[in-house]
């Protein structure tokens, strides 16, 4: 799954450690997200959507 | 400091008090363990080294708990590779004993064998992570 996190935080002007603490994550788990490594679960992704404001769907795309 | 930074120095601290335990009563259980063994409590005296081996049990489950859902899966996969390297290493000697005359290995030599098989397994999958960075991002 594709991502937009990266480009929204640089929008926002959010460091990594500012966005994981804004979500009670780990810096780790932002970084792995951001990466495409890992796909966050559906909380954390809803979490992700009400921190920038949009919609999963804006932040997360299907490959497929 | 920020809330990763105290967990991870929470862990470091609930396991270096509880491997200092261990280690005090390895220690401590020596000058006793001779002392009457017709004693009630030479059996507890005994077995008290066990105790500090399930308070590590106990910090890693704390230390689980207060991890965010990636970290516990990356937690999830070295305990999943530990294992199976550690299954791995064990038949294979029970097969190599027979095939080469090997002595039995004592059951003190499961902790260390254990500690060695979760580094081995810490470095596979942080590894094995790495890579799929270099694959996401190239």
């Amino acid at each position: 799954m594709h991502n937009k996190l990266r480009e929204l935080r640089a929008e926002q002007g959010m460091t990594q450690a500012d966005l994981a603490a804004r979500l009670s994550v780990s810096r780790q788990t932002v970084i792995a997200i951001e990466s495409g490594r890992y796909d966050p679960s559906l909380p954390l992704a809803f979490a992700i959507a009400r921190t920038f404001a949009r919609r999963i769907e804006d932040i997360f795309v299907d490959k497929g | 400091m920020d809330r990763e930074q105290r967990a991870g120095l929470q862990y470091f601290a609930e396991l270096s008090g509880t491997m200092i335990l261990y280690i005090a009563s390895l220690f401590a259980r020596r000058p006793l363990e001779n002392l009457n063994p017709s004693a009630a409590w030479h059996g507890f005296v005994l077995l008290s080294p066990s105790v500090p081996i399930w308070l590590v049990f106990w910090v890693i489950v704390r230390h689980y708990r207060r991890m965010d859902e990636y970290l516990r899966l990356q937690l999830l996969q070295i305990v999943a590779v530990c294992a199976g390297i550690a299954a791995c290493l064990t038949s294979s000697y029970g097969f190599a004993r027979d095939a080469f005359d090997l002595p039995p290995v004592a059951i003190g030599f499961a902790w260390p064998v254990m500690a060695a098989c979760w580094v081995a397994a810490t470095l596979i999958v942080q590894f094995r992570n790495r890579r799929s960075v270099t694959c996401t991002t190239s």
